[in-house]
């Protein structure tokens, strides 16, 4: 459901619910902090994951955050880790983080447009990465999370996956 | 000039050929924005198609990096990259990478990037630009946010 009584006449904002609307998305807006984030839930290959697309108009800068639906245990983070920074060597827009305090996973892509604006394909890039990134590297991450899998093993059978990009279509979900 | 930055590249600039048409407008902006900061560097024309390397060497409080410029006008991408100026030994990547998962957390626009295979430390920005204009703030905003990642986090980067 969209919420219509939150101030969106910013710029970031503006094109960003353009985008969601044009492509028919389902999503929730907030505000904090002067941080106007449209949330969503969306539903991919490997998962379904909830994200947010952050507009901060008042620092010119705009991110999508996804957001895995697991924790790591505390005992696997160091391999997840490995695992992780594996595959974000690999990736040219956005990187995974894992908060090694809590095991907390999420996919980030960010701009800053000062002093220029952002464009709707700007937008579908850094959602595309944000989300395909975490969702490629999903599989591998619960196998080393849950399923004892190495990191190294794990990251090799991603690259082969990852130089067979999947063509199956996103499908988002409220 | 940065307080914090300073280049120390020697080579000077090297004369670099632009298309009459708008192709190259990126590469003259980076140049631009490198020239008003009285840095040295040198441009690399690679054999694709309107893609060039803007290369440099930037100290980052204590961390001598090359810095590449890498502009792509046919993919419409840009990107800043910051190296380290050493490899971490194979005994100490481990923690060396457990120390720059909790880096990258923190990070909003620059993200770490570590080369298990070698060690190789590097700090990246890079943006698909398609439909918009690189600016000469967003280029000072990824040039900063790399650079100021190198000095923030590299000095104590050896223990997690």
């Amino acid at each position: 459901m969209n919420t219509e009584n939150i101030s969106m006449t910013t710029p970031i904002a503006d094109a960003v619910r353009q985008y969601l609307d044009h492509d028919q998305w389902h999503y929730e807006v907030s505000e904090r902090q002067g941080i106007v984030m449209f949330g969503a839930s969306v539903t991919l290959p490997n998962g379904q994951f909830r994200c947010s697309f952050d507009a901060d108009d008042d620092n010119e800068r705009f991110g999508v955050y996804v957001y895995a639906p697991i924790f790591i245990p505390e005992d696997k983070r160091l391999a997840v880790a490995g695992y992780l920074t594996r595959v974000n060597y690999t990736r040219y827009l956005g990187k995974i983080e894992m908060d090694l305090d809590d095991g907390e996973i999420r996919s980030v892509a960010t701009v800053v447009v000062d002093g220029s604006y952002l464009s709707q394909p700007m937008i579908e890039s850094l959602e595309t990465a944000a989300h395909f990134n975490l969702n490629d590297a999903y599989p591998g991450m619960l196998a080393v999370a849950f399923g004892d899998l190495s990191p190294e093993a794990a990251f090799d059978t991603y690259r082969q996956r990852d130089e067979k990009p999947s063509e199956t279509e996103v499908e988002e979900s409220a | 000039m940065s307080s914090q930055t300073e280049s120390t590249e020697s080579a000077n600039t090297m004369p670099v050929p632009l298309h009459d048409d708008a192709s190259g407008a990126l590469l003259a902006k980076v140049l631009g924005y490198l020239d008003e900061l009285d840095w040295r560097y040198s441009v690399k024309t690679l054999e694709e198609e309107r893609h060039w390397r803007v290369t440099m060497r930037v100290v980052a409080r204590v961390v001598l990096c090359r810095t590449i410029f890498d502009i792509d006008d046919v993919r419409q991408r840009f990107g800043v990259v910051a190296y380290a100026p050493f490899l971490v030994p194979e005994d100490r990547r481990e923690a060396v990478m457990l120390y720059l998962t909790r880096a990258n957390y923190r990070l909003y626009l620059a993200k770490f990037e570590f080369d298990f295979s070698d060690g190789e430390i590097s700090t990246v920005c890079n943006v698909i630009h398609e439909d918009a204009e690189v600016s000469v703030q967003m280029i000072d905003r990824m040039r900063s946010s790399v650079h100021a990642a190198m000095r923030d986090f590299m000095p104590t980067s050896t223990t997690p």
